[in-house]
C-alpha cells in the first residue's frame, strides 16, 4: 500500500541517518552506468545515508536507473526523487517499487511527483490540475497494491511544495520530499506533516566561499528559464518572496535562502538548520559548475562525488571507509 | 529509432545462440529476488543464450524485474518478453530500454506487446483495435527517439509480440522482428515468410518433459488451454492456421495440444526445437511447464523447478556450454 505504517517511517528514519545525496536527472542522464556505479560506491563509502536521482521524461527511466545504483552499492538507501507520474500507470509505479523493495530489502524509497507542465507534455499529457491528478494516481497505486504480488511495503514520499500537496503527502503517503526550498519551508512543511511523517528536503550546494562566484554558479543552474513562473516560483511567493526577488536571476536574498554556498562549515550549518526545522534527512545536491543543470557532461557525476567527499568530514555522517 | 538496424539484428543473432528460456510473469511474480538470482546464474552456467520474463499487470514492473536478472548474471542476454504497452508511455519504454542497453552492453533486448483484453480492462483501460493501438505506441516511441536522440543510444534489439499477419507486418516494418507465443511450427514458417530473412524471429515454446502422453497433455491443458476459446488472441491464431472450432474447444484437441506444446523425452523436445529452427526461427525460448498448477497457482519454488528441468534437458539441446 502506498500509505505505510509508522513502522515504515520509524525504520526508514533509523536507516537513513541525517544526510544523503540528490543528483539531477541531467547529471545521471548523461553519465554512463560505469561512471554512475563508481560514483555511487564513493558516495556510500563517504558515509552518506542515501542517494536519489529524479526522472525527466526525456532522460533515463526511473526504475532502470535506480536499479543500476542499487546493484552498484551494498547498503546505501536509494530513492527516486522523484519518479515521474506522467511516465507510467500507477499500477506500474506500485509494481516497480514493490519489486525493488523486495529485491533490495530496506534499501529502496519511492518518491513520486507530478513534476512540471513541460514534462507532462513530453509524455503526451496536459498538466491540468496537479492535485487531482496526484489523487487519481494514488488511487491507481492503491488498487494495484491489492495484488498479492505487489504487497511488499516500501517507504513512499511525494514531491510536495504547496500546503495542499503536503496534505496529500501526509494523508496518503509516508511524507514529503520538497525541492529547492529555504529552511522556512522545511519548518512549514513539518507543521503540516505532523511529527509522524518523513520530511526529506533537497538542498542545492555550491562548495565555493567567494560570494560572487558561488551565486553566479547557483544562478546559472537554478534561476534560469521558467524558474520564476514555475512551481518553484509559486512556492517562493507563498513564502513571502516578491516579484522583485524572482526577477532577473533571483535576488541575492532568495539565492542565499535556497542555495547553501560557502566553505564546508557553512554548508554543514545550513543542513543543521533544516534538521532543526524538522527535516528527517537532507539531500545534498552538489552544483559543481555553472552548467551542470543546463549543459551536463559525462564527468559531472564524478565531480559531484569529489565535492561530496570533500564535504563529508564536516557533516553529521559516519564514514563507512 | 526503435526499429532496430540491420547491425542490431545481426548482433543479436550472434549473441543469442539457438535456445533460451522464457519464464511466465506469474512464475517470476511468486519468486523472491534471491531465488531468481540463483536461478538466473544456473541458467547462465548451462549455456542457454537468453532469459526472458514478461509483464503482467499486477505483478513486478518490467524494468525493475529484468534489472534484477541482469545484475545477477555476467553475460546472459536478458529480454523483456514482453513489456505491456498499457503500463507506460512510449517515451518511457524507449527510455527504460536505452538505460539498460547502456548499463549492460549487448545484453538487453526489448519486446513490447498489446497484452490481453482481460488484463487491460482490469485497470480501467479499453482494449480494442490492438494493431492500431500498437502503431500509435510505436509512433510515440519513434517521436521520442527522434526528438531526444539520447533515448535511442545505444541501439537495442527491439521486437514485437505478434501472431496475426498485421502485427507481424508491423514487427517487420517498425521493429527488429517478432516474438511469437504458444504457436505450432507451421506458424513459425508463416511468420518467417512475412518477416523476410532480415528480421529476428524468436519463438516461445511450452515444454513438458514427460513421456507419458496422457500425463503430458493433462499438464499442458491445465496450464495453457483450459481457458482458451476461439475468441482469445491465441484461439484466433489457431483458427487462422486451419484448426477448427472443435480443436479449440474444451481445453483443445490432442492434435492442437501436440502441435503447440513440446512434450516427451529429451530427444522429442530437441526435435521440436529443431523444427522451429528449420522453419525459420532464430532462437527458441523454452517455457518449462513443471506442474499442473504452474500458471494458475504459482509458487516460490517454480523457478528453481524450471531450472532443474532445463538442466535435465540441456545435454540434448544445441547449446554453447560455458
Amino acid at each position: 500500500m502506498p500509505t505505510s505504517t509508522s513502522t515504515t517511517v520509524q525504520r526508514t528514519r533509523e536507516h537513513l541517518g541525517q544526510v544523503g545525496v540528490w543528483l539531477g536527472p541531467p547529471t545521471l542522464g548523461i553519465a554512463p552506468a560505469a561512471a554512475q556505479r563508481s560514483a555511487a560506491a564513493r558516495i556510500e563509502a563517504a558515509g552518506y545515508g542515501s542517494l536519489w536521482g529524479g526522472e525527466a521524461i526525456n532522460a533515463k527511466e526511473a526504475f532502470a536507473q535506480h536499479s543500476i545504483l542499487l546493484a552498484a552499492t551494498e547498503s546505501l538507501i536509494v530513492g527516486t526523487g522523484i519518479a515521474n507520474l506522467w511516465a507510467r500507470h500507477g499500477s506500474a509505479m506500485q509494481g516497480g517499487a514493490a519489486a525493488l523493495a523486495e529485491a533490495y530489502p530496506g534499501r529502496f524509497i519511492l518518491g513520486v511527483g507530478v513534476s512540471h507542465p513541460h514534462q507532462a507534455a513530453r509524455a503526451g499529457y496536459e498538466y491540468g490540475r496537479p492535485l487531482q491528478r496526484m489523487n487519481e494516481y494514488l488511487d491507481q497505486m492503491e488498487a494495484a497494491a491489492k495484488s498479492p504480488f505487489l504487497a511488499e511495503p516500501f517507504p513512499f514520499v511525494l514531491a510536495a511544495l504547496g500546503p495542499k500537496m503536503l496534505e496529500v503527502a501526509r494523508d496518503r503517503a509516508d511524507g514529503a520530499h520538497p525541492f529547492l526550498s529555504p529552511v522556512e519551508h522545511t519548518a512549514r512543511a513539518r507543521q503540516i506533516l505532523g511529527p509522524d511523517k518523513l520530511l526529506i528536503p533537497h538542498q542545492a550546494v555550491v562548495l565555493e566561499p567567494d560570494p560572487a562566484q558561488a551565486r553566479a554558479t547557483a544562478r546559472a543552474n537554478l534561476a534560469v528559464g521558467q524558474a520564476a513562473t514555475s512551481v518553484y516560483g509559486q512556492n517562493f511567493k507563498r513564502l513571502g518572496y516578491t516579484d522583485e526577488d524572482l526577477s532577473d536571476g533571483f535576488s541575492d536574498r532568495l539565492i542565499d535562502a535556497i542555495v547553501a554556498w560557502g566553505d564546508e562549515a557553512a554548508i554543514a550549518r545550513r543542513i543543521q538548520e533544516h534538521l532543526d526545522a524538522g527535516a528527517d534527512h537532507v539531500l545534498v545536491h552538489p552544483i559543481t559548475s555553472d552548467h551542470v543543470m543546463t549543459r551536463p557532461a559525462p564527468q559531472d557525476v564524478s565531480t559531484a562525488a569529489d565535492h561530496l567527499e570533500r564535504l563529508a568530514p564536516a557533516l553529521p555522517i559516519s564514514s563507512a571507509a | 529509432m526503435p526499429a532496430s538496424t540491420a547491425s542490431t539484428v545481426q548482433g543479436a543473432r550472434r549473441r543469442l545462440g539457438q535456445v533460451g528460456v522464457w519464464l511466465a510473469p506469474t512464475t517470476l511474480a511468486a519468486t523472491p529476488a534471491t531465488a531468481q538470482r540463483q536461478a538466473a546464474a544456473r541458467l547462465e552456467a548451462l549455456g542457454l543464450g537468453s532469459l526472458w520474463g514478461g509483464e503482467r499487470i499486477g505483478s513486478r514492473e518490467t524494468f525493475a524485474q529484468h534489472t534484477i536478472l541482469l545484475a545477477a548474471t555476467e553475460s546472459l542476454v536478458i529480454g523483456i518478453g514482453v513489456a505491456n504497452m498499457w503500463m507506460r508511455r512510449g517515451i518511457a519504454v524507449q527510455a527504460g530500454a536505452a538505460t539498460l542497453a547502456e548499463a549492460y552492453p549487448n545484453r538487453f533486448m526489448l519486446g513490447v506487446g498489446v497484452s490481453h483484453d482481460h488484463q487491460v480492462e482490469r485497470i480501467g483501460l479499453k482494449w480494442e483495435r490492438p494493431v492500431q493501438q500498437m502503431r500509435e505506441y510505436l509512433d510515440e516511441m519513434d517521436a521520442a527517439a527522434l526528438k531526444f536522440p539520447e533515448l535511442a543510444q545505444p541501439a537495442f534489439p527491439f521486437i514485437l509480440a505478434a501472431l496475426g499477419p498485421k502485427m507481424l507486418e508491423l514487427a517487420r516494418n517498425r521493429a527488429g522482428g517478432a516474438l511469437t507465443f504458444l504457436s505450432p511450427v507451421k506458424h513459425t514458417a508463416a511468420a518467417r515468410k512475412l518477416l523476410g530473412p532480415d528480421k529476428l524471429l524468436i519463438v516461445h515454446q511450452a515444454v513438458v518433459l514427460e513421456p507419458d502422453p496422457a500425463q503430458a497433455r493433462a499438464l499442458a491443458r491445465e496450464n495453457l488451454t483450459s481457458g482458451q476459446t476461439a475468441s482469445t488472441v491465441y484461439g484466433k491464431n489457431f483458427l487462422r492456421l486451419g484448426y477448427t472450432d472443435h480443436d479449440v474447444a474444451d481445453g483443445c484437441s490432442n492434435r492442437l495440444i501436440d502441435d503447440i506444446v513440446a512434450w516427451g523425452d529429451e530427444p522429442a523436445i530437441a526435435r521440436r526445437i529443431q523444427g522451429h529452427l528449420d522453419a525459420g526461427a532464430d532462437h527458441v525460448l523454452l517455457h518449462p511447464i513443471t506442474s499442473d498448477r504452474l500458471m494458475v497457482q504459482p509458487d516460490p519454488h517454480d523457478v528453481s523447478a524450471a531450472v532443474t528441468q532445463l538442466e535435465r534437458l540441456a545435454p540434448a539441446l544445441p547449446l554453447t556450454t560455458s
